[in-house]
């Protein structure tokens, strides 16, 4: 008796265990609701001015250019600048104030802002902007995508201390993007020498000169504090200190949020939102688009797609519901919203007008039939470390079942998918997929850099034609707007015509802030923020 | 002694080659191409073959090992591939980290087991015993992921009496704010450990009750406690050391995943990030420090053992009669 008395007492501990552990956004909302201040310290006081933002992992240096995920990316864009960000309405100037760009599309003429000082008081001078390209030279080991451009050199003269000319052997539209992700580094500081930079521990201990609105006070374990500049050229921050901590991995950063500790979270699933929505009096709401386009990409070498005809792949995409793949993966057209085209809203070229696919089931089965895809199995690729596009693979393996065609699904993380999402077709993983959900981001103004890589088959095969190719290369080096905005609306229906990429959604970056924090729709570019001065914390 | 430490110390380097050897043939192996990480598809295939011959990802398996191994006897565990910062101060900026960590579990560990496993030992089959090992039973079984999410969300989300994650609270690096911080991912840490420790001292426990040096105790009238404490404690002990040394690997691989967890900036959260990166400098000094945690922690074990047991030192049998 006492033994069965005791299992019991123990099994219910466990079960009670199990429900705390799944109890998941519920158990948080109740918690949320009892205390208004947090017990433990890592609520930062409202009064200090600091913004607190939340890092998946601690970089190891703040240098600009080892910065290649979106987490380092925000973690040193409050301490350096770039030259400009490319927007929606077009180029928002940082450290340049002017660029530009002859009528023939050869020559960029950049000038410095006159004010762009370092947090050491030495002016930013295009001697920085060459020894950063140096360095980059000399970390590749050979050209860059700054000083070759269609095969040829860049010819880079320096006018004068603050006037720089980028002479292109070609016309090249996306000069303008590989310019925005410029970030200098302070050639003062290495005696204009870039070899010195590998070796060096300067960007990794505080104190080093920053072109951005802070500099780095505090550089701890697991955080860094950034303090405001006196002396910054567009003016003083609101906010004084911005922290970049770490946090755990998992649902942490929820709890975090909801304790006070980190002042921003980014929400990607609708429960949320609604949560959110419904504590208007805690929190803010920002919703900024993502520039993001997400689609789902069919594989020329794939084991099976490799087989198939263009109806058996029109097959396929007129199988597809996007309107059901956004309701089930993102459940609000806050979230994201269906796709027409390759090409995102927030870029100069895309046309409003292209039709998109639209699903037609009766016509779907009819290809299906016809072309030999209806019994087939197809392998589909998706990467678990981006959030909702296990849903997606969800939607469309039954979408497609409408069809006759069996979906096998494979998840795979961010290490795993890219080298097979990209695989040349040399390469055995480029065999090993038929479909694949993907995105591609920051597509804004005038970049069209990766819409160009994939059109023309240059960052991976991904089926285009000659004709296709051609054009997007012909665009590419077209310097008259109404010529290029022309090829651009021919090259968004005729890749559709082709069927090898199905637009699914342009995605927003909604986010909710701390109810004293303000601003951060103020900053056109996300995650990054890339204006600072915008953010304000009362 | 001497004949027995050499003999020891072979043994260990010879453990630390095969180690070093296959580990390194894993990651090699491994599906996928490692250069894929560190090139995009957007640079030239010149810009591929520059980037690939840096990192000396050109060369064949074995001269890739040779390299490596070569620079590694003389300490130089390479430069990291994602970040081109040379490993072992990278490793070594990191290591207190998880040393505390670690250090804290281990203490933790032993200082529940022992109470908990003597206790548990003389009672046996009493209440007392059933619950212990009942707990025992779901410490080994609870996978230290979730346990340690859970402790997240009872002491940070709903009672917010804990921090959920990080080392210290910004701007404060008092022992006691580090302290609070370390409370969930420690015993996070312990809970497999002492769970383990508590049935090995129970079971030792039970057997050394029955030997006549305890009947002779109780005769002469000691107490219960002085009896557990004073004459059971240091022969159940002698096992438990032997676990020590063996765990001693494991808890800077549990500190893995605790780490993660709680976002502790310790050389597991290094090693995670690595692993993502296919950055195999960083994963082989990873690989070859729990190795070589996991070979020593044997040997002072067995050195251990030598010193705390008279009997094993002179070779003779157990039960010194």
């Amino acid at each position: 008796m006492k033994r069965r008395a005791l299992a019991l007492l123990c099994a219910g501990i466990l079960a009670v265990g199990m429900l705390a552990g799944c109890g998941g956004s519920s158990d948080s909302k109740d918690s949320s609701a009892k205390t208004e201040e947090s017990k433990t310290e890592t609520t930062k006081k409202s009064g200090d001015s600091t913004f607190t933002v939340a890092m998946g992992y601690m970089p190891n240096s703040l240098q600009p250019s080892a910065q290649s995920s979106d987490d380092l990316v925000s973690a040193i864009r409050p301490i350096y600048e770039p030259l400009f960000a490319e927007t929606k309405d077009g180029l928002e100037y940082y450290l340049a104030d002017k660029l530009d760009i002859s009528e023939d599309g050869l020559t960029y003429t950049l000038h410095i802002n006159d004010k762009a000082t370092w947090s050491d008081g030495e002016p930013v001078t295009v001697k920085d902007i060459k020894f950063t390209i140096d360095y980059g030279v000399l970390a590749y080991g050979g050209p860059t995508s700054f000083t070759k451009v269609n095969g040829g050199d860049v010819q880079i003269n320096e006018i004068d201390d603050k006037t720089m000319e980028f002479v292109l052997p070609s016309v090249y539209d996306n000069y303008v993007r590989t310019l925005s992700q410029f970030y200098p580094m302070p050639a003062h500081a290495f005696d204009n020498d870039p070899s010195k930079i590998d070796d060096s521990t300067y960007f990794k201990t505080p104190g080093m000169a920053t072109s951005g609105a802070y500099v780095v006070s505090e550089i701890n374990e697991d955080s860094f504090v950034y303090t405001a500049r006196d002396d910054y050229y567009r003016g003083t921050p609101s906010v004084k200190k911005v922290v970049m901590k770490t946090i755990g991995s998992g649902s942490t950063k929820q709890i975090e949020f909801e304790n006070g500790g980190i002042d921003y979270m980014r929400v990607t699933s609708a429960e949320d939102l609604k949560k959110y929505k419904g504590e208007s009096d805690k929190y803010n709401m920002y919703s900024i688009s993502e520039a993001r386009l997400n689609y789902l990409q069919l594989n020329p070498h794939g084991p099976v797609m490799s087989t198939l005809s263009q109806d058996a792949r029109k097959a396929i995409f007129l199988a597809l519901d996007k309107d059901a793949i956004v309701d089930f993966a993102w459940g609000s057209d806050e979230l994201a919203k269906p796709a027409n085209s390759l090409i995102t809203p927030d870029q100069s070229i895309y046309n409003k007008d292209c039709k998109g696919y639209n699903v037609n089931l009766e016509e779907a089965k009819k290809l299906a039939k016809s072309s030999g895809l209806e019994g087939k199995e197809l392998t589909y690729i998706y990467n678990s470390d981006r959030a909702n596009m296990e849903a997606v693979a969800t939607v469309v393996q039954q979408q497609l079942a409408e069809i006759g065609v069996k979906v096998n699904i494979e998840s795979c993380d961010t290490s795993t998918f890219f080298p097979r999402f990209f695989a040349s077709k040399d390469k055995e993983q480029a065999t090993t997929w038929d479909l694949g959900t993907n995105g591609w981001d920051s597509q804004r103004g005038s970049n069209c850099g990766q819409a160009i890589s994939y059109f023309t088959n240059r960052l991976c095969d991904c089926g285009y034609s000659d004709e296709v190719s051609g054009l997007a290369q012909k665009a590419m080096g077209t310097a008259d707007a109404k010529e290029k905005q022309e090829l651009w609306n021919t090259i968004q229906d005729k890749a559709l015509e082709e069927c090898w990429e199905y637009p699914l959604t342009y995605t927003n970056f909604v986010m909710v802030s701390q109810k004293n924090v303000t601003g951060l729709d103020g900053s056109s570019v996300v995650p990054e923020f890339i204006d600072y001065l915008s953010i304000h914390v009362d | 002694m001497w004949k027995y430490c050499l003999k020891k110390t072979a043994q260990v380097v010879i453990v630390m080659i095969l180690i070093s050897f296959f580990s390194f043939a894993i990651v090699y192996f491994a599906p996928g191409d490692i250069s894929d990480m560190y090139v995009n598809p957007e640079m030239t295939e010149e810009q591929k073959a520059n980037v690939i011959a840096q990192l000396g990802l050109d060369k064949s398996m074995t001269e890739q090992y040779f390299a490596w191994a070569e620079r590694a006897v003389h300490g130089d565990l390479g430069v990291s591939l994602s970040n081109k910062s040379a490993v072992w101060p990278q490793f070594m900026q990191r290591l207190p980290a998880t040393i505390i960590l670690m250090g804290s579990s281990m203490i933790l560990s032993l200082l529940l087991a022992i109470p908990l496993g003597l206790w548990s030992g003389y009672k046996k089959n009493s209440w007392l015993d059933n619950l212990i090992s009942s707990l025992a039973y779901m410490g080994m079984s609870i996978p230290s992921f979730w346990f340690g999410m859970l402790l997240i969300i009872v002491f940070a989300a709903v009672l917010k009496v804990l921090p959920s994650s990080g080392m210290h609270t910004v701007g404060n690096v008092s022992a006691f704010d580090t302290f609070q911080h370390m409370i969930l991912p420690c015993i996070t840490l312990s809970i497999g450990h002492v769970a383990v420790y508590i049935r090995y001292i129970r079971a030792n426990t039970i057997g050394q009750l029955s030997e006549e040096y305890v009947l002779t105790a109780e005769a002469k009238g000691d107490s219960q406690t002085k009896i557990l404490f004073r004459h059971v404690l240091k022969n159940t002990l002698l096992p438990i050391i032997t676990l020590m040394g063996m765990n001693l690997a494991s808890l800077v691989c549990g500190s893995f995943i605790v780490e993660s967890v709680f976002g502790w900036p310790g050389i597991g959260t290094f090693a995670m990030s690595a692993i993502g990166s296919r950055d195999y400098p960083v994963i082989m000094a990873y690989v070859m420090l729990s190795g070589f945690l996991l070979v020593v922690g044997n040997f002072i074990a067995d050195l251990l053992y030598a010193f705390v047991d008279p009997r094993i030192k002179r070779g003779g049998a157990s039960g010194g009669k």
